[in-house]
């Protein structure tokens, strides 16, 4: 009765009160949280394939020993903006775009709490990647140090000033981003809404939001210091004028490697959507799935110097850092074996978001296995700074961020758009993209055994056989995005299957309550919350 | 956590009573102080990661 009431009001709701008929007024000056989190998805989108395009010219060039197309400088160039382009332009918009449409539909809310400064958050996003890909077109270049910055060699060249100004506006719209999530889970929540009956997606970016606020300053402070380092004469990191360059990377990874968390836990709380759906099962676990996501977040603040035992730790630091690092394997081992034991025993079916969340569980692990080889502290000297440091974060942000992104995708965009996506197409998209993937980076850990350093754009001819079958993997898994862009314009713009209100026979949560299209103003009225409508069943408090 | 739910027609016709609207409005007051906490927070952490501009 309750569902059906919210419906009918919704209804009436999205007649009097749709959107704004004015392309500008609606898309510029939005404060509709779902406006503004289809605005992210669609900037964040544009972002991977031009990240993407940088990956590209990186395989071409290391598809054959010697330089063939680009030089040095330029190859630098192109690996420094993909990372930061992949970081902060496609992965972080694209779970703040999640936030943004699903968290007040989740917590039936009516909007973000803060409208206005939502719509802010956004549009200094794609302000702040023209100021950084403009550097590419300047006398001299762009950034080509490296995505983590590390003094000296960043401040060589002017680009670094637009490059610090594009890293401050981003941490500023991810810090009111964080803000706006914070204050909305906190106080938007309807009625009856427990924080121990929030979806486990609203429980991993309330957690995430919280590490946001805690380490985007510190990189703001970092590159601050930078730039008075190039600019006004201070020597924070210059040895020369009493400074110490190690100070930075202490800095750098105290805020570096919460930031691989941030992209990480908001995938762990999709895939903890999905999987239930389709295993039609509640989630195996949901208060250890909960404090699994607060414990890791809680350990990402004590394992920075991992990334940084070639420089010449004390050894006590470094087997500090080392079981530290390797704690975070006892949090996350929990969230594996709830997500396998969802499945166990569950009426399974393997739609396009299942498959890509099972490809996430499987590739992720293979990702956390090799980051445990890397937490060792005394074999890190022979992986640090090789191929398999590549190889490893690849499987954990590709496999791992993309792949929950790409699923969320998936699962969600019936409720988006109002119509299904063709599974035939999406389950090519999946078979094309999970076997390229491997074909792209596994690979990648025998270069890194052997010795191949990372950044280079030549490389010697003992490593050419698996270069060659890394760019082959390459090609295809960028081409298959394009089916995933392709399916994407066909649902939302072409696709004659409607979707139903509840759009999995599974899928549970107040998201499936109301119809699809989600109209343009939803839970004005807050809805009644049923423990059977929420995904992990009843909790015992 | 009195917020009216709606349960029935005579619910959704008379939506957002003035009751509903002063919880929410409420909602929406204590949701700005929580930014302003949370912001300050943040431009703390800002100034103590370049504090050490101070010692150099």
């Amino acid at each position: 009765m309750a569902h059906a009431a919210h419906d009918q009001h919704d209804h009436h709701d999205h007649e009097h009160h749709g959107p704004p008929r004015n392309f500008i007024e609606r898309w510029v000056f939005s404060t509709n949280h779902k406006d503004i989190g289809t605005l992210y998805l669609v900037f964040a989108l544009t972002m991977f394939f031009i990240g993407g395009s940088f990956a590209m010219v990186i395989r071409a060039e290391l598809f054959k020993p010697g330089l063939q197309l680009v030089q040095p400088y330029f190859f630098n160039e192109m690996t420094t903006l993909h990372a930061l382009v992949m970081i902060f332009g496609a992965i972080m918009p694209a779970f703040v775009g999640l936030a943004n449409w699903m968290i007040p539909l989740m917590v039936g809310a009516p909007d973000m709490a803060l409208p206005r400064m939502n719509n802010l958050s956004f549009w200094l996003m794609p302000f702040a990647f023209c100021v950084l890909l403009s550097t590419l077109f300047m006398p001299g270049g762009g950034p080509a140090g490296g995505w983590t910055m590390y003094p000296p060699l960043s401040l060589q060249g002017e680009s670094i000033a637009y490059t610090i100004f594009a890293i401050h506006l981003m941490g500023i719209s991810s810090i009111m981003g964080a803000i706006n999530i914070i204050a909305t889970i906190l106080n938007m929540r309807a009625p009856g809404m427990d924080l121990l009956k929030m979806p486990v997606f609203v429980w991993s970016w309330l957690i995430t939001a919280f590490l946001l606020i805690a380490v985007m300053p510190v990189l703001a402070g970092a590159v601050t210091m930078l730039l008075t380092d190039k600019y006004f004469g201070t020597n924070f990191f210059n040895a020369a004028g009493g400074g110490d360059p190690i100070l930075y990377q202490h800095i750098f990874w105290f805020f570096g490697h919460p930031e691989v968390y941030i992209m990480i836990l908001p995938a762990f709380g999709i895939v903890s959507e999905i999987i239930p759906t389709f295993a039609r099962k509640p989630i195996f676990g949901y208060k250890a799935m909960v404090f699994a996501i607060a414990s890791i977040a809680f350990l990402s603040f004590i394992v920075w110097a991992h990334h940084m035992f070639a420089v010449g730790l004390p050894m006590g630091a470094e087997i500090f850092f080392m079981y530290a690092t390797m704690l975070i394997a006892v949090p996350t081992g929990v969230k594996v074996f709830n997500w396998v034991t969802t499945m166990w025993g569950g009426s399974l079916t393997f739609e396009t978001p299942m498959l890509f969340s099972i490809a996430f569980v499987i590739l992720f692990t293979i990702g956390g296995f090799s980051g445990l080889m890397l937490a060792l502290a005394p074999a890190d000297f022979q992986y640090h700074d090789t191929y398999f440091v590549v190889a490893h974060f690849h499987y954990v942000l590709v496999t791992g961020a993309a792949f929950a992104i790409i699923a969320a995708a998936y699962y969600w965009i019936p409720k988006w758009s109002g119509n299904m996506y063709n599974e035939t197409w999406g389950k090519i998209h999946f078979w094309s993209s999970v076997i390229s993937v491997n074909v792209l980076f596994f690979p990648q850990h025998f270069l890194g055994l052997a010795g191949m350093p990372r950044r280079i754009p030549d490389y010697n001819v003992a490593f050419a056989n698996f270069n060659m079958i890394s760019s082959i993997g390459g090609f295809w898994f960028g081409a298959s995005q394009l089916i995933f862009l392709g399916v994407i314009i066909h649902t939302v713009f072409f696709a004659k299957k409607k979707s139903p209100d509840r759009s999995w026979e599974g899928a549970k949560g107040l998201e499936w309550t109301v119809p699809s299209p989600a109209p343009h103003h939803t839970f004005a009225v807050p809805p009644v919350i049923n423990d059977d409508e929420l995904a992990h069943g009843h909790v015992d408090h | 956590m009195n917020w009216p739910t709606a349960t029935s027609t005579i619910d959704l016709v008379n939506a957002h009573t003035h009751q509903q609207e002063a919880e929410f409005q409420a909602r929406r007051k204590r949701a700005r102080r929580t930014a302003w906490i949370v912001g300050g927070i943040a431009i703390a952490i800002f100034l103590l990661s370049i504090l050490q501009m101070l010692n150099v």
